[in-house]
């Protein structure tokens, strides 16, 4: 059942479309990620989410309700700023009950509510203190007490962890994902990281150049891309030319067959764009019938060893390896393995992408 | 922040233009014979006449001279206080920069009682030396330039002292590694970084010396310069003269306006925005520059301050009492007596502070609606209310006051134009067109730092646009309204420039009435005014007008 729903919203600053008729819809308690490169719009439709913009064509509807004409103070939805936002004349405690006391609740309720979301983000006993004595990961945390305090119907989050360091941002965004699921509260957190986007989000709805790619779980995306850039955008992918040559088969090189995943295959013979994940390849032997190429490089990540095949023809793919990797020059052999995700056929490059 | 709508930017940027631009527009019209038909006529006459341009040309030379004293004192006393440490540094350096906030006849007037012709330094030497008559006289272009290098040396000292603290230590450490002796450092690195910040603070002293009024006109005698030039010429009637003398000034000004708009020097003033750490201060080491250092210090501060010190003390003086000693034989508080005991006395004081308190009202409101629409309302609408809130903070005073003078002196109300001279309006009006870049700039100063976030941080939480402005917006631009607006209560407080000119019996205010006072021999009441000024200004002033950088 749909909570929050959003109708063909479109948004253009003049001349530039930055929001083309997105649709999407939130389930409640249910977090969707909106994940992007910048300037593919996410920002803008959670600013057009919380009304500091109005879409020029769309609705949007909680609860059945239509909001798209409400102003910002009565949307009840919270929002938790990229650079937090924090009051910085208003201690952590004011800061906290600043939407409480805006709604008219008496200074008792809001004290107790205050103490309760700062010892909800693990910060009990920080009422007295002044925002700019903490740290940025407790200005995070208050930034997430506050947006909760007032009980919203819908929490945005804009880049909720770029500005903490990367040791921070992992235990962070571990908190942060533990409250939201302790509220279960609907929310909607835009982030430009994959990974990010893969541990928080229950869905991902991945934008570019204004437009939904895709809107799935973090699985569908990665395994069932819909376009060339999902693929690219969610994990590695290495690309190399091929033709179909029937359903389900496409040749890599002259008598080199490989078998593409099911439902990426139409019928239709032609030129293709392959793409194949690294950890759905192996090095063989070179024989017949298998693609050849080079040890270009190589480098170990722990899980396995990441090796550069070059092709004759001097396309790259990236094969992850368990085994004891041949040395830089030796002539490999890499062939997909059976049952995986990929290798999948698209439109060859130069196409919106779309399906194959 | 949300969008202001157009036609409110409109209205206000109609309210400024009729207020700044227009006097001017209409004077420089006037002096070209509009709408009549051109004539030249009396810009020859400004060419044949040498007192004119002898006027013109010591304006020049005193500016120049003004910037190479102020520089003298300002640069190394910016130096002392940046980069070293001793003893009552902080305390020195807030009343170092004094000079900038009391007003200039305040200052000018301290002058006299210290350095005039029966000064109570003149006298310690006369005396001392056993001279028959005072050893120098405190007038002429060296007079001026004494006043000038005494309260201009504020912009090279406040300027420096940002520069120092936005330089990156990592440099001086880099030429050190490099092999670069302290000197060689210090003309090949130092200074050249610190440049634009000194041609800043140049042109700021150069167009603060151009318009300077209270000096010349006390001390100039028959020395002229272009302000006290255009202030004789309407005095004695001849305002064709007038219109010309106040329209050259003014191209002098705008050219100084463009030059500071061009090279950014605002940017210089600020502290802020470092790069890097800045060097932190050196503890003297050696005993003997430690102690100089303090001598130098505490000296300054006396010599800064010992001319408003023997203001006070004239101020206690009876009438008539000190004749030849070498200090007053009596001391009492007579003269504040009379001045509590006489209304009429103590009338410009109530003028002062209401026309003050007035004139800052109005440019607060008036200032910081104009700077939050010019920062919301892009494109030209916005840039012109930003100029509009710029220039009468290049123009010199007595421009604008004379351009007041004659553009209201005329009824045509079709045209925009009433008679407001000789009424109780022209001045607070004049006050606050003085005061608008003030306030102005100060609410642009804040509302650039505002992040606009804040306000929609507010929203999201449910909080309503009064709510929010009440209890985020305004709390957090207080500071900078706060400060804006004393300053402008200051200036307007002990205006001289733009009272002499426009001042009517029944609101002259107190500086007005500190010089009739002089006139009249009255030179304790003449203190106890100025000790009033001094007093209120240096209060305000060290309680909200310091803001980082101004």
């Amino acid at each position: 059942m749909a909570f929050l729903e959003l109708e063909r919203i479109r948004k253009r600053f003049g001349d530039l479309v930055v929001l083309d008729g997105i649709d999407a819809a939130v389930a409640e308690g249910e977090t969707l990620v909106l994940l992007g490169p910048s300037g593919s719009g996410k920002t803008t439709l959670l600013r057009i989410l919380a009304g500091f913009e109005t879409p020029e064509e769309g609705r949007l509807r909680v609860a059945g309700e239509d909001v798209s004409a409400l102003p910002p103070a009565r949307r009840n939805f919270g929002m938790v700023f990229q650079h937090y936002a924090l009051f910085p004349h208003l201690d952590v405690g004011k800061n906290v009950a600043f939407g409480l006391a805006a709604r008219g609740v008496p200074a008792a309720a809001q004290g107790s509510r205050v103490a309760e979301m700062l010892a909800l983000v693990e910060l009990p006993g920080f009422e007295r203190r002044a925002v700019h004595e903490i740290s940025g990961g407790q200005q995070q945390r208050v930034a997430l007490a506050r947006a909760l305090a007032p009980s919203p119907r819908v929490l945005l989050l804009d880049e909720p962890l770029s500005n903490l360091d990367p040791a921070l941002r992992e235990r962070t965004r571990r908190q942060l994902r533990a409250v939201l699921r302790r509220v279960g509260i609907t929310a909607v957190w835009v982030t430009h990281e994959q990974q990010e986007a893969f541990d928080v989000g229950d869905r991902i709805a991945l934008l570019d150049g204004g437009r939904l790619q895709q809107l799935g779980t973090a699985a569908e995306l990665y395994s069932r891309p819909a376009s060339r850039f999902v693929a690219d955008f969610v994990g590695q992918a290495s690309w190399l030319g091929g033709r179909r040559v029937a359903a389900g088969e496409v040749e890599v090189a002259p008598g080199v067959r490989w078998r593409v995943a099911a439902d990426a295959g139409a019928a239709s013979a032609g030129e293709v764009a392959v793409m194949l994940r690294p950890e759905d390849a192996c090095l063989v032997q070179p024989a017949t019938g298998v693609l050849a190429g080079r040890v270009r490089a190589s480098r170990f990540t722990g899980h396995a060893t990441e090796v550069e095949v070059e092709l004759d023809d001097g396309t790259r793919l990236l094969v992850a390896s368990h085994e004891a990797v041949p040395a830089a020059g030796s002539l490999v052999g890499v062939e997909p393995l059976a049952g995986r995700s990929s290798p999948r056929a698209f439109a060859p490059a130069g196409g919106d992408g779309g399906a194959p | 922040m949300s969008r202001a709508p157009r036609w409110a930017g409109a209205l206000l940027a109609l309210v400024l233009t009729w207020l700044v631009g227009y006097p001017l527009l209409v004077t420089l019209a006037e002096s070209l014979g509009l709408p009549a038909g051109l004539d030249l006529s009396s810009f020859a006459e400004f060419v044949r006449r040498p007192d004119e341009w002898q006027a013109g040309w010591h304006s020049l030379w005193i500016s120049a001279a003004s910037v190479a004293l102020a520089a003298l004192v300002g640069i190394p006393l910016g130096f002392l206080f940046a980069r070293h440490e001793f003893p009552g540094r902080r305390l020195l350096g807030s009343l170092v920069i004094l000079p900038i906030a009391l007003p200039p006849l305040v200052g000018v007037i301290a002058f006299l009682f210290l350095y005039g012709e029966s000064g109570l330094l003149t006298r310690v030497v006369q005396l001392g030396l056993g001279l028959d008559e005072a050893p120098w006289r405190l007038n002429g272009p060296g007079a001026i330039l004494l006043v000038h290098a005494y309260s201009l040396y504020v912009f090279f000292y406040l300027f420096t002292r940002a520069a120092l603290a936005r330089f990156d230590a990592s440099v001086l450490e880099a030429a050190s590694a490099l092999g670069a002796g302290r000197g060689y450092t210090l003309r090949r690195v130092t200074l050249p970084l610190l440049a634009p910040a000194l041609v800043g603070a140049g042109l700021l002293t150069f167009m603060t010396a151009l318009g300077s009024f209270s000096a010349p006109y006390l001390f100039g005698g028959g020395f002229r310069v272009l302000p006290t030039q255009i202030v004789a010429s309407k005095l004695n009637g001849e305002l064709a003269m007038a219109r010309v003398e106040t329209v050259m000034l003014a191209a002098l000004a705008f050219l100084g306006l463009w030059l500071v708009r061009k090279l950014d020097v605002d940017r210089h003033a600020v502290a802020g925005g470092a790069r890097g750490i800045a060097p932190s201060r050196r503890r003297l080491q050696s005993r003997g520059a430690r102690l100089a250092a303090t001598v130098a210090g505490w000296g300054l501060a006396v010599f800064l301050l010992l001319p408003h010190l023997t203001l006070v003390l004239i101020s206690f003086v009876p009438p008539v009492s000190w004749t030849t000693e070498l200090l007053p034989p009596v001391l009492g508080l007579v003269n504040y007596e009379s001045l509590a005991a006489t209304p009429e006395r103590l009338r410009p004081v109530f003028n002062s502070l209401w026309m003050a308190l007035a004139a800052t009202a109005g440019a607060l409101l008036l200032g910081a609606s104009a700077a939050r629409l010019s920062l919301t309302l892009r494109g030209r609408l916005g840039r012109w209310l930003e100029l509009l809130l710029v220039v009468p903070w290049a123009i010199p005073g007595t421009v604008f006051a004379v351009a007041l003078a004659l553009t209201f002196s005329v009824r045509a109300a079709w045209m925009g134009r009433f008679v407001l001279v000789g009424t109780l309006w022209i001045l607070p009006l004049a006050y606050l067109v003085r005061s608008l870049p003030v306030t102005g700039r100060s609410a642009l100063a804040g509302l650039r730092q505002f992040d606009a976030r804040l306000e929609e941080a507010a929203a999201s939480l449910g909080a309503g646009k009064v709510y929010t402005w009440r209890r985020i917006t305004l709390p957090l631009l207080a500071p900078a309204l706060a400060a804006g607006a004393s300053l402008a209560f200051i200036t307007t407080l002990g205006d001289f420039v733009t009272s002499i000119v426009l001042y009517t019996y029944d609101t002259r205010p107190v500086s007005v009435e500190i010089l009739s006072s002089l006139r009249l021999q009255d030179t304790g009441v003449a203190a106890v005014y100025g000790v009033f000024l001094m007093l209120v200004s240096a209060t305000i002033f060290l309680v909200w007008g310091r803001q980082e950088g101004v």
